[in-house]
């Protein structure tokens, strides 16, 4: 019954380039080896018509689902998508318009179309192509083999569906999506190098075609900043993550041209007090906490009353919203202190207080809406790290906030997140966020 | 309710069967993994995450209390 199988699975397969007679398979795992080799020759040496493609992907087609090695079983597959580029390649010639394709074709065209798209379907040289979705969804599915990477390659080299015209965003947009996300899976893939040629000539060879020499925040409106700004930190990310791992020079000269094309955009600039070295691996970030204004807290309440009213003085006179920001913050920190040792009637029969001024205010503590409201109003301003910081560390009004211990495990994992975590999901690029992570660390550690 | 010692080195109670430890726990490990893929080369960020790692091993109540 196998033997007949394997007659009827190899009578179907067609010859072209290889001549069966010599070798003919006499088992299945002979059978798939005879097919790969022969796939491989056709697309290695381009050898054939369009036909002798649509024919090789019709035989993987009908062999792959009885391939149990997943090694093997993924060469197949990238093998398939490879004959499907090839086949088009040929079968469209230099576009589509004016091409008569043959119904051979044209049933092989709706047998693949799962596969591809049309690309640029009102230009004379509109063609059908793989769809880049399609090469990443076999690098998903083959990750466990060698052969992700090099679905991963194919990937990244296919075209998008779309030209960008000069448009710079859009550009970039494009080397993200593409050898971006390469490098994001595999930095130290086998194509790694190639992947970041492309990009040093991005930003060496096209940023300057295009008229910039550097890239300025003023030269864009703020939707199209945060689109760009977006993309860029993304391909930051995968170039210092290659170089990392990598450590070769080449990885090195592509990120020091990117911190000098777009140096503005990647120097983290979200906070405003000069509190902390991000960079620092320092194991004393503690000790950047005192340089703050935080330390309102540690002086005496008359030192926090005379910078109240001094700060309420500024308030008032203060355009520059990210100053405001911080001139509020302060002041919720000196409310904070004063209420430590003043009841509210007190500051308020005093005038330190105008009525106001209450609604901020839940017993003896700040209330944690407020701070949660300032850090909504000043979300877009370099201080909004800074409020939010101080807010999930200073937890004097947050209601269910207990010691920790003798709770539940759960509450002390639920109080993390409300503090260091919520910290890091406001700000994962925060200037605090080494602080965080020591806290964390110290805690559990 | 048992009490013991957990991972985070704290005296605290542990109801098995409780599911939010794990809810939580899971919470924070996205924090953390974010965190870490936005500062590639801040090398406490590798650790906080590796540290979690050794937390979630522990995160099944009978492994819990050891």
């Amino acid at each position: 019954m196998k033997t007949r199988a394997i007659i009827f699975l190899a009578s179907m397969l067609t010859l072209n380039s290889l001549t069966l007679s010599a070798s003919s398979p006499t088992s299945f795992d002979d059978l798939i080896q005879w097919a790969i080799l022969r796939a491989e020759t056709n697309i290695k040496y381009k050898i054939g018509s369009y036909t002798d493609y649509i024919q090789v992907w019709y035989d993987l087609t009908s062999l792959i689902p009885r391939i149990e090695n997943a090694e093997l079983r993924a060469r197949a597959e990238f093998l398939r998508l490879k004959a499907i580029e090839q086949g088009l390649w040929l079968l469209q010639g230099s576009g589509l318009e004016g091409q008569e394709i043959r119904p051979e074709g044209e049933a092989w065209l709706k047998a693949i179309g799962e596969y591809i798209y049309l690309a640029g379907p009102d230009w004379p040289w509109n063609r059908w192509s793989i769809r880049p979705d399609i090469w990443w969804k076999y690098c998903d599915l083959y990750s466990a083999t060698s052969f992700s990477d090099d679905f991963a390659w194919e990937a990244a080299s296919e075209d998008l569906p779309y030209e960008c015209e000069g448009d710079l965003v859009c550009e970039v947009e494009k080397i993200n999506r593409t050898y971006g996300r390469y490098l994001n899976k595999f930095p130290q893939g086998k194509y790694y190098r190639l992947a970041l040629e492309r990009i040093y000539n991005f930003l060496v060879v096209r940023v300057p075609e295009l008229g910039f020499e550097s890239i300025k925040k003023e030269d864009f409106s703020p939707e199209v900043w945060d689109e760009l700004d977006g993309n860029l930190r993304s391909l930051y990310g995968v170039i210092v993550k290659t170089d990392t791992e990598s450590k070769d020079e080449y990885s090195y000269s592509v990120l020091s041209n990117f911190e000098r094309v777009f140096g503005d955009v990647v120097k983290d600039k979200k906070s405003s007090l000069p509190a902390i070295d991000k960079k620092s691996e320092d194991s004393n970030l503690y000790s950047g906490l005192s340089r703050t204004n935080f330390n309102i807290l540690d002086q005496p309440p008359e030192i926090a009353m005379a910078l109240w009213k001094k700060l309420k003085n500024e308030q008032a006179e203060t355009k520059n919203q990210n100053q405001l920001g911080l001139i509020e913050l302060e002041e919720l920190i000196c409310l904070e202190k004063m209420l430590s040792s003043r009841t509210v009637e007190d500051l308020l029969s005093g005038k330190v207080l105008e009525a106001a001024d209450v609604s901020l205010i839940e017993g003896k503590h700040v209330k944690h809406e407020a701070l949660l409201d300032l850090h909504k109003k000043f979300k877009n301003q370099a201080v909004s790290d800074d409020i939010a910081f101080y807010l999930t560390q200073n937890t004097f009004s947050r209601p269910g906030t207990s010691s920790y211990t003798g709770i539940s495990a759960s509450m002390i994992m639920r109080e993390i997140n409300e503090k260091e975590g919520l910290y890091l999901r406001l700000h994962p690029r925060g200037k605090y966020v080494p602080i965080c992570l020591l806290i964390l660390s110290n805690r559990w550690g | 309710m048992i009490s013991g010692k957990n991972p985070l080195g704290i005296k605290a109670s542990f109801e098995p069967g409780d599911q939010s430890y794990e809810v939580e726990l899971a919470k924070l490990g996205e924090e953390l993994k974010t965190c870490q893929k936005e500062n590639e080369n801040l090398k406490i960020a590798k650790q906080a995450l590796d540290e979690y790692q050794g937390l979630k091993t522990y995160s099944k109540p009978d492994e819990f209390l050891r």
